[in-house]
């Protein structure tokens, strides 16, 4: 299939699928498939480049981490059912965006900032991952970075690999705010991880 | 020659001054009573007895309008004839569904049924939508939390965060832990108030049965945005790079959503009530 279509019909079964979701409908298995299968045919035609066209990046980013958020609206099998969904999502997402493949791409002078604004007090994401809570002050000025990348690429046809990684852990922030309420209990920090969610939430995705 | 000049003329002005007495009865009346009375009339000005004509064409222009009157009130009568027909049929069909819980049926006999009687009532509703009363183009519902008092008017649930976008409260605000914004989800669908209402879709569809409000949207006094409308979509349901954000627009679309700012007056707040007390039990055995 001609790559314009597999790429409609990624983002369209997603779609599909979310909004059956978001309605209590349940995961769509026809929809789900439509888009593994297209997902699956992209990576293999992606693997080989540095970017990706803009138009499916969007759908990249957030479809495991929307899925996750969807599940916790299900019980017992459903719920199972959406979590498998969403991880096969993920690894084959993971293929794709494997460090090793990437050459180049991070060679943009605004993007190199947000990354050293990110890897600053042993990384931002790995001390949040960690449980350490999150640095408000670091935050503050990942966040000025973010929106000078974010404000860039907008007007970009291809989006590099390497930045579709660290979009995907600032999308990916909403479930550690679920890990840090329900898991850690940690209920001023969760509070602090989603605000900081909501911000790049609009910064992201609009 | 001069003799022949003046009679005509003074019958032309004649003619001319009334004109607008004939004008209203072209312009309101559709039927031949009107048509005819203009050319016997513009005949009987023209020939010989101009007075009598003219007396006769006002009284006929008179009845011909108490004649419309009479019909229009007629008709109006004939809608709610048929809006309160419409209603008892509705009734009836509550109390067939009624009936049938009553009886010993099955778990799935009871759904569908329910479904059907439910398929009917929007029937009725879409019936009486057709009667094309003004205020039905300007009705949303929601359902409302417990702790919600619509005698005191519905307020947003965190209208201090101003930063949260209409595609981000649309986004998120169907999260269990969505923190809110200054927005208060509507729908302009009561079938979707009414499943939201019944079924919990965030705890699994478990059963429940919240209270459902009518609001009139000609009464809400602050800013409303209705996101099935292709113009908002495309002016608030956009991604970063100004492209349409399909996704949300299928959300909103889906749910047929209309946010309103801030807060909504009691006074176009009407309280439906909770689906059990208009279609009797919708879970045998489950906590309402």
């Amino acid at each position: 299939m001609d790559q314009a279509l597999l790429i409609e019909e990624f983002i369209e079964s997603e779609i599909n699928m979310l909004t059956e979701l978001r309605m209590g409908n349940g995961l769509d298995y026809n929809e789900f498939e439509k888009c593994m299968q297209a997902f699956e045919e992209l990576s293999r035609e992606w693997k080989k480049e540095d970017y990706i066209p803009e138009e499916a990046v969007q759908t990249i980013i957030e479809i495991y981490a929307e899925l996750y958020l969807f599940s916790d609206n299900y019980k017992d099998k459903e719920k199972v059912q959406i979590i498998e969904a969403a991880e096969q999502f993920k690894t084959v997402r993971e293929k794709l965006l494997s460090s090793e493949d990437i050459q180049k791409g991070d060679q943009n002078e605004t993007f190199q900032n947000l990354v050293t604004a990110i890897n600053e007090n042993n990384g931002f994401f790995v001390q949040l991952e960690q449980g350490k809570g999150m640095n408000e002050e670091q935050f503050e000025k990942i966040y000025l970075e973010l929106k000078r990348v974010t404000n860039e690429i907008s007007s970009w046809e291809r989006i590099p690999k390497s930045i579709v990684i660290v979009l995907i852990s600032f999308y990916e922030m909403i479930l550690q705010f679920s890990k840090y309420k329900y898991e850690f209990k940690m209920s001023v920090e969760a509070d602090k991880i989603y605000d900081a969610y909501e911000r790049v939430f609009a910064q992201i995705a609009g | 020659m001069k003799g022949l000049k003046y009679p005509l003329l003074l019958s032309m002005l004649i003619a001319f001054l009334l004109t607008p007495f004939i004008q209203p009865q072209q312009t309101y009346g559709e039927e031949s009573s009107f048509s005819s009375y203009t050319v016997l009339a513009s005949s009987d000005l023209v020939e010989n007895n101009v007075d009598e004509g003219f007396l006769e064409g006002v009284t006929n222009w008179f009845d011909s309008l108490w004649e419309s009157i009479d019909n229009t009130i007629d008709g109006v009568k004939e809608a709610f004839d048929e809006l309160f027909g419409f209603i008892g049929d509705l009734f009836e069909s509550i109390d067939d569904s009624i009936a049938l819980f009553i009886e010993d049926a099955s778990e799935e006999e009871i759904i569908s049924n329910l479904d059907d009687t439910f398929d009917q009532a929007e029937e009725y509703l879409e019936e009486i939508k057709d009667i094309q009363l003004e205020t039905k183009d300007n009705i949303v519902y929601r359902v409302i939390r417990e702790d919600e008092e619509p005698e005191k008017g519905i307020f947003a649930k965190a209208p201090e965060r101003e930063e949260i976008t209409i595609a981000g409260h649309v986004n998120n605000g169907s999260r269990p832990d969505f923190k809110g914004s200054k927005y208060i989800s509507t729908t302009k669908s009561f079938q979707v108030a009414f499943e939201n209402a019944t079924r919990n879709i965030m705890d699994g569809n478990s059963s429940q049965d919240l209270r459902i409000v009518q609001i009139d949207l000609n009464k809400v006094t602050n800013t409303y945005y209705d996101l099935t409308d292709p113009e908002v979509q495309d002016k608030y349901l956009v991604s970063k790079a100004g492209k349409p954000w399909q996704r949300v627009r299928n959300y909103a679309n889906k749910s047929q959503e209309l946010l309103v700012e801030y807060s909504i007056p009691k006074e176009a707040i009407t309280l439906l009530g909770r689906p059990s007390e208009f279609l009797g039990d919708i879970s045998p055995g489950e906590s309402k």
